[in-house]
């Protein structure tokens, strides 16, 4: 089978894209109900958090830089143990596929598409996902290339429409409550970056594996710019206390936009760039569980895997949640916080311990 | 040449066309009719039961004999009652050896023929070369009488009747195995003018025409760089098709060059009487609605082509030359945006790009709005629309199907009518039949209004076979927004990016310099930027040779006119910033 590679860049823009849409729909929503007007300060710690995550993630990565997570997991933990992390950790990326997929598709019903059922909606995505995962990851890569600069234009144009209607003042008073506020909400974005798992699958497929690490962390700064420039428009615009009561703050704001007589109504720009990302995050999920299970089961060609793992993702997708209340429920810190750290801190501090072990028991030997 | 024509010709007919006989038949075939005697195959070619590969199989095994008579009945039998095979009889030299000038009266120069004729008939008479050994006379003649810059030997009936089919004279001595061919053509061409479907405001006005030799001359006047070579290959069992390999060496990478080689050389086919059958031939993805091959009838694109290092394949008998590998932004460039001012060519070009896919999204946007998002709409705008709607039978969605059907049977009934009453009949067309249904209450002026809209859009494309691909496509986005509304359009927006991403031409991804992004080569892809500052080549295509504009040649202004007497700091600025 022909080898993929795919520049750093395309990386950049994939994860960058995967980051910031999940957080565009909840963000600020889970930020601001506690933090209110403080919520830009919730995003700058979360993603100094997130720092060290990717620093974990991309970090174990560069140590085997020609194996995916079967493959390291399994030196470090053996085969059983290997397969197991290696299972959990391709789960986590189908549930968080499913989970995004949700959500976007949940905002297409409630702004647009009323009687249209979300399983069209969700499996229309997951066949797109399915169609791109499919013709490989390099076609993933490019298309992040070309639709990353649309996705920025988008969101800009969003945040200077939404300039017309800003209202600095509704971010006064800083700090007032002190830091404890913006601090509460901290474990469900961070929880978020568990979105950096497809960096076990991807990381392999890169043309410079040993600066994948600077390439996420680059991401993180992107998706931290775009994430801060919703809260704080968001917040700005609809006030902290509305922001914190609606379920999709950022689509809610878009609807208030309204420039000139002619542009009243603008939230389908930022529903577009919204789709463009979980375009591109989905498409690398599936990409990347596909990938995963094919070592997992010796499958020569991991395309052959593809569709089934859309339509599990897909199926996942309705199942999980009964509604969006639900579903808005599951990111509450108490909830997404324990289930974040088993299925991934806890599979990652294990192999990272286990690197340690043995690298302490005088085993230098890696992947490359 | 002639071992040019053997490599590509040299199976037999039967795998060339695709038949198949069992292997015991061939060797019998190859035993048997590639020893046959001149008699023998004389009588084979006389038998009106063999089919056309039958015929190729004993043909291609005839050697010429040094009988003379019995040469000129292989070919007689070969073509049978073609009346324009001419065969002039002559007896020349001292010893009054027979000779034969045979030559498609069809395809030569009635002139040069008889020159030839005059060489052989005066130039052997009573001197030293009329005198030579019968053996050595066609040497002789060859190298010492012989006025002709072009001259090959040949001594197989393939070989001789290739040669004749292209113009060329061939002269058959008596004892003598081998048959000489001059170069006589005179064919039936026409004088390079602008092309019709590519004309300029400003730039040549020449275009292609169905000659090969024409056509590669066109390009050394474009090119004048012994680099630029050309390789020629003959395609098609029955055409045999002269087709040109052109590039400039040292500059296209030879992988790419090797690639075409290949992908032309494999090519088995009766006929080839266009580059659209080279095309379907070798192109990289055959299902696909995008033109993988670059095609244009200008020479100055395809000089632009080979001069960023890649590659041209020329055919006989058509205009159209093909250039690999190729891109979008190659299909959205037209040549007057290089000849014309900067700002107002990249201002154009960025013009018609929107156009471009606005060409195929407008109509499935403007469904998806009215079934779907019409809040998007502002409110007087909306009521005029839905006003307008007032009484119109059918969904948004089925009526402006309806009307881009109806345009796109204009648009091909203009295409196909004489040219004389072409514009005048969709014209009528557009005014009566638009007319009309609105009146009836058929369609609404907002339908009529963007379908024309898409329509002058669509009619920006510089390149006809994008323009045709998005025809196409704006259909399933029509379908998509009425049935998803925006998010269908976003849908088939994406899918379509799937697909484009995906494409290669001749391994060099389609959508670049988009994806991959490549951002140096962006200057010139939605706008355009200076040729001053376009100091390199395509990363991609012009890797060999990355230089294109030696750099620091920013015009600068060296007088200054207000201080007549010379420049002001000592000299111009400019061009020495090496």
């Amino acid at each position: 089978m022909k080898v993929e590679r795919i520049a750093n860049r395309q990386i950049l823009f994939m994860l960058s894209m995967m980051r910031s849409s999940l957080a565009l729909a909840f963000l600020p929503v889970l930020t601001a109900g506690t933090a209110f007007q403080d919520a830009w300060l919730t995003v700058i710690i979360s993603c100094s958090l997130c720092v060290l995550l990717v620093l974990a993630v991309a970090g174990l990565g560069s140590k085997y830089p020609c194996l995916t997570v079967v493959g390291y997991s399994r030196r470090l933990l053996g085969t059983v143990g290997g397969t197991i992390v290696s299972l959990l950790l391709m789960w986590l990326t189908l549930f968080i596929a499913a989970t995004d997929t949700r959500v976007y598709a949940e905002v297409l019903s409630t702004g647009f598409l009323h009687n249209t059922p979300l399983a069209v909606l969700v499996g229309t995505i997951a066949f797109l996902a399915a169609l791109a995962a499919s013709s490989g990851v390099e076609v993933v890569g490019r298309a992040a290339d070309a639709l990353f600069p649309w996705f920025l234009i988008f969101i800009v144009l969003t945040f200077l429409a939404a300039f017309t209607v800003f209202e600095p003042k509704n971010l006064e008073p800083v700090l007032a409550r002190g830091i404890g506020p913006a601090l509460t909400a901290v474990p469900s974005a961070v929880a978020l970056s568990a979105e950096f798992v497809v960096l076990t699958a991807l990381l392999p497929t890169s043309v410079a594996p040993e600066k994948v690490t600077r390439t996420a962390l680059m991401s993180l700064v992107i998706a931290g710019l775009v994430v801060m420039g919703a809260t704080v428009m968001v917040s700005g615009t609809l006030t902290p206390w509305l922001g914190a009561e609606v379920v999709f703050p950022f689509f809610f704001m878009t609807r208030a936009i309204s420039v000139g007589r002619f542009l009243q109504r603008i939230e389908s720009i930022g529903v577009l760039a919204w789709g463009f990302g979980l375009f591109v995050a989905a498409s690398t999920y599936t990409y990347c569980a596909a990938k995963t299970l094919s070592q997992i089961l010796g499958v020569s060609d991991y395309r052959a895997l593809v569709g089934p793992v859309a339509v599990i993702w897909g199926v996942m997708s309705i199942q999980m949640y009964e509604d969006i209340f639900e579903l808005f429920q599951f990111f509450r810190p108490d909830v997404v916080l324990p289930f974040v750290a088993a299925a991934f801190f806890a599979p990652m501090a294990l192999l990272w311990a286990a690197h340690l072990v043995r690298n302490m028991a005088g085993d230098s030997q890696s992947g490359r | 040449m002639a071992s040019m024509d053997r490599r590509v010709c040299g199976k037999t007919a039967s795998d060339r066309v695709g038949r198949c006989k069992s292997p015991y038949m061939n060797w019998l075939y190859r035993l048997f009719l590639g020893k046959t005697n001149t008699p023998g195959a004389v009588a084979e070619l006389a038998d009106d039961e063999l089919d056309i590969s039958q015929r190729e199989d004993i043909e291609a095994g005839i050697r010429f004999t040094a009988s003379l008579e019995e040469n000129l009945k292989l070919l007689r039998a070969a073509a049978g009652p073609s009346s324009d095979l001419v065969m002039r009889r002559l007896k020349v030299g001292a010893s009054l050896i027979p000779v034969t000038v045979v030559h498609l009266s069809t395809m030569t120069s009635r002139v040069l023929v008889e020159a030839v004729i005059r060489m052989l008939g005066l130039g052997l008479a009573d001197t030293a070369v009329g005198s030579a050994p019968r053996k050595s006379i066609r040497r002789e003649f060859e190298e010492r009488l012989l006025q002709s810059s072009i001259v090959g030997e040949v001594d197989d009936l393939i070989q001789a009747w290739t040669a004749m089919a292209r113009g060329d004279t061939l002269i058959l001595f008596d004892g003598d195995a081998t048959g000489l061919t001059c170069s006589t053509q005179e064919l039936c061409t026409r004088v390079p003018d602008e092309p019709a479907n590519e004309t300029v405001i400003r730039g040549p006005r020449l275009g292609f025409v169905e000659n090969l030799g024409a056509n590669m001359g066109l390009l050394r006047q474009a090119v004048k760089t012994p680099n630029l070579w050309f390789e020629e290959l003959t395609v098609g069992t029955l055409t045999r098709t002269k087709v040109a390999i052109g590039y400039i060496k040292g500059l296209a990478s030879e992988e790419l060059i090797q690639e075409a080689r290949r992908r032309v050389g494999r090519i088995r086919m009766a006929a080839v009487l266009e580059s659209g059958h080279i095309e379907e031939m070798v192109e990289d993805d055959p299902i696909s609605v995008f033109p993988l091959v670059f095609r244009t009838e200008r020479p100055d694109r395809i000089a632009a082509c080979l001069l960023e290092g890649r590659v041209a394949i020329l055919t006989d008998n058509t205009p159209f030359v093909l250039a690999v590998p190729m891109d979008l932004p190659m299909l959205l460039q037209a040549p007057d945006d290089y000849y014309e001012k900067v700002p107002i060519g990249s201002v154009i070009r960025a013009l018609r790009t929107a156009a471009f896919f606005g060409s195929m999204l407008l109509p499935g946007v403007y469904v998806a709005i009215m079934n779907f998002h019409q809040e998007l709409v502002a409110t007087q705008l909306l009521l005029r629309i839905t006003a307008a709607r007032e009484g119109v039978p059918f969904p948004v969605m089925i009526e402006v199907f309806m009307m881009e059907i109806l345009f796109e049977l204009l648009r091909e009934a203009g295409i196909r009518l004489p040219r004389a009453i072409g514009p005048a009949v969709t014209i009528v067309g557009a005014l009566v039949l638009g007319e009309a249904a609105i009146s009836a209450g058929f369609v609404s002026p907002a339908v009529v209004i963007v379908v024309a809209l898409t329509a002058i859009s669509s009619f920006t494309a510089p390149t006809f076979s994008l323009g045709i691909s998005a025809r196409l496509i704006r259909f399933g986005f029509i379908i998509l927004g009425g049935v998803l509304g925006l998010f269908g359009v976003q849908f088939g927006a994406l899918a379509l990016l799937i697909h484009i991403v995906g494409l290669r031409s001749f391994g060099h991804p389609f959508a670049a310099p988009a994806a991959p992004l490549i951002v140096r080569d962006l200057k010139d892809m939605y706008v355009r930027t200076w040729h001053w500052q376009q100091t390199e080549r395509p990363e991609l295509i012009g890797a060999r040779e990355p230089g294109r504009t030696a750099p620091g040649q920013r015009p600068r202004p060296g007088i200054d006119s207000e201080r007549p007497g010379g420049p002001p700091g000592g000299g111009p600025k400019g061009g020495s910033r090496r």
